[in-house]
């Protein structure tokens, strides 16, 4: 699904990522762990397209295309998703609008018609019971108000409606208290089928105590210095990230 | 022949077919305005452009011809209404049937010549500024406008919507409305200034509101004049103790608009000025807010934002003034911009003039760009970029527009901003 092979990363000249080669197949959960400017949010961020980030060399192939000469929405259109560490307010349009016109972005990128009203409604409203959250916040502004665990959900029940193939989360988990990890994590879970993959970006181990990865990458100096199994995000959380970063890089898998 | 004898000459031609033309101190006051006009010097908010689009409108002659059905796109349902088309009011237009007893909605072309004269003080005094040249023009050559008077205690519960439409290529549209609230009565006042594709005259509204003691009243203007027109509009609202004035104000057409908002407020006022402007193309788009507090413990709440592309220039100038002795006052004023291409320009100057101890104030003033990151997370949803900043420019209105209460009218003058953004393939559905 996703093989990224080689590819160094610069922001505004300063080189971030500095070769990393990682495969993604069908079904794999794989959680990129780090420390603080390891370059996790960078990856997500090249992986979706954001403007900013200079890949000087390396390549990127998804689902059979050259991911990096697709355009954001391009890439989202094709299954990508990113849920975003910071997911920005826009008060004055709905969250629904919002879904309805994702969604239906979605369809007319595969030649169908856009989703019926009623149908959409039950979708939606199947789904936001899945995040916990209320129906209300279907008719407020987008993430206008929410709080930390309510704006993480929601980027959740964004991911539920578009039902992408390839799932990053950029340190979903980060500030949200024990509850609405769990919650997020009951939301990736219902996610999981075998065509889908995660990448779950995070810092601490403990998104990983509800959702079972199938490796685990960690990154340091824009580097994956370590690859393992679930294990090692346990070893992590016992020793910290303090004696992995003078580790010699490791040929990813 | 030089200028002001033309004009003098076609205003006396013109008189007998302007109301009022047999009171010899209505057609004294018509002169004496022209005069004004003519030797007034433009500047400040009225450029030299403005002075002689404003003469060389010439005055409408054909009798205005609407099609029904288009009317009814900009009549609110369940309303009482007034409907001007080209300046000449069109009583089988009017919905008027079931009007309260005592409660008084007519245009000044139906007032008899007493009324008319019982009427001239706020026919003829300009407000809390004096008129300036626009306002003289307008005065000089009022051709008609509304009367509403509500009585004590009378809460109309149904508004009254105030339209005033504009079909011709040319011509010259000029208006004054008369609009008096009695103690404790609430009224809500919906002004609808429009004009079909290619009308291209000058029109000039100027509206006089007063509040006695206690009277509510909610007022909604949106303005959607095509890019051909011109529009001014002067509002000049004086209050009484415990009046409250509560507006919402949309410029989103006309090639030059101004608007002009003059309020007086007195003791224990309630104000609260919400607005909008949108400019694109080569428009030039102007608000220009007056709130003079010479009462205590007031509230004022003003909140404005304006968006400019293209080459449109957008101008926001809102003042608010706390006169000596003045206490226990809180006032604000917010006004954001949004700046969506580098040829845009938007001009804002909010200024507090505060003569006054023990009173909070406060104002703001942002002009910027789409933010980046909003721009990202829509595309990275599937929207093209295109659909994204549209939508986010929509989003900015929206907080505005999301304001008004009556929900026709919001869901009017949201349709009005879609209509007048590019690429605005957003549905008002889920909004």
């Amino acid at each position: 699904m996703l093989s990224i092979n080689d590819i160094h990363v610069q922001v505004d000249d300063k080189p971030i990522l500095n070769g990393i080669t990682l495969t993604v197949n069908p079904g794999e959960v794989h959680a990129i762990m780090g420390p603080n400017g390891s370059g996790k949010s960078t990856l997500s961020n090249v992986l979706a397209g954001r403007p900013g980030y200079q890949v000087t060399a390396g390549s990127i192939r998804y689902q059979g295309q050259d991911l990096l000469t697709m355009k954001p929405e391009e890439r989202a259109r094709a299954g990508l998703f990113l849920a975003f560490q910071y997911p920005v307010e826009i008060p004055g349009v709905s969250n629904i609008y919002l879904l309805k016109a994702a969604l239906n972005a979605l369809r007319k990128s595969r030649g169908q018609t856009e989703v019926d009203a009623m149908d959409f409604l039950a979708l939606v409203k199947s789904k936001i019971k899945t995040v916990n959250l209320d129906e209300s916040f279907l008719y407020r502004g987008i993430n206008e108000g929410f709080s930390g665990g309510e704006k993480k959900r929601n980027e959740i029940l964004q991911m539920a409606i578009l039902e992408p193939l390839l799932c990053i989360l950029d340190e979903t988990d980060s500030g949200l208290d024990i509850d609405a990890l769990k919650q997020v994590a009951d939301g990736v879970n219902a996610l999981r089928t075998p065509e889908r993959s995660f990448i779950l970006v995070t810092h601490y181990q403990r998104l990983l105590d509800y959702v079972q990865p199938d490796q685990v990458h960690v990154l340091a100096g824009g580097r994956i210095v370590r690859t393992g199994g679930p294990e090692l995000a346990l070893e992590l959380e016992a020793k910290g990230y303090g004696w992995i970063e003078h580790l010699p890089r490791e040929t990813g898998p | 022949m030089n200028h002001s004898l033309t004009l003098d000459t076609r205003l006396h031609d013109r008189i007998p077919h302007l109301p009022g033309h047999r009171l010899d101190w209505m057609n004294q006051f018509r002169q004496e305005r022209l005069a004004a006009f003519t030797t007034t010097d433009p500047g400040g908010k009225q450029d030299k452009q403005w002075h002689l689009s404003a003469a060389a409108a010439a005055d409408a002659t054909d009798p205005p011809h609407l099609d029904p059905a288009w009317l009814e796109r900009y009549r609110l349902p369940d309303v009482f209404s007034l409907v001007w088309v080209d300046g000449v009011f069109c009583p089988h237009y009017c919905v008027r049937e079931g009007l309260p007893a005592g409660v008084c909605l007519k245009s000044l072309d139906e007032l008899s010549d007493a009324e008319l004269t019982e009427l001239r003080p706020d026919l003829t005094q300009p407000g809390l500024q004096e008129a300036d040249a626009l306002m003289n023009w307008n005065l000089a050559w009022l051709q008609s406008g509304a009367f509403l008077r509500i009585p004590e205690r009378v809460h109309l519960e149904k508004p009254v919507q105030l339209l005033c439409i504009t079909t011709a290529p040319v011509g010259l549209v000029s208006l004054r409305h008369v609009i008096r609230l009695g103690r404790n009565s609430r009224a809500t006042l919906i002004h609808t200034q429009t004009g079909q594709a290619g009308a291209s005259g000058t029109t000039g509204e100027t509206t006089a509101i007063w509040l006695e003691q206690a009277a509510v009243l909610a007022h909604y203007s949106l303005q959607t004049q095509p890019a051909t027109a011109r529009h001014f509009a002067r509002l000049d609202v004086a209050t009484d103790t415990g009046a409250c004035f509560h507006q919402h104000h949309l410029a989103l057409g006309a090639a030059r608009a101004l608007t002009d908002i003059q309020i007086r407020a007195a003791d224990q006022v309630s104000c609260e000025l919400n607005g909008l402007f949108y400019a694109d193309g080569n428009r030039q788009t102007a608000i220009y807010t007056r709130v003079q507090q010479a009462g205590s413990q007031g509230i004022t709440r003003e909140t404005y934002r304006g968006i400019a592309t293209d080459k449109a220039h957008g101008v926001f100038e809102g003042l608010l003034q706390l006169q000596p002795d003045v206490r226990k006052i809180t006032a604000t004023l917010q006004n954001r911009n949004l700046l969506l291409s580098p040829q845009a320009q938007i001009d804002s100057r909010p200024q507090l003039e505060i003569n006054a101890e023990d009173v909070q104030c406060s104002h703001g003033v942002t002009v910027g760009q789409l933010d980046e990151d909003a721009v990202f997370f829509l595309v990275s949803r599937g929207l093209s970029e295109a659909e994204a900043r549209t939508l986010l420019s929509f989003a900015f209105a929206n907080e505005i527009i999301g304001k008004i209460p009556l929900t026709a009218c919001r869901d009017q003058a949201r349709q009005a901003f879609l209509a007048a953004l590019p690429q605005a393939d957003i549905h008002q559905d889920w909004l």
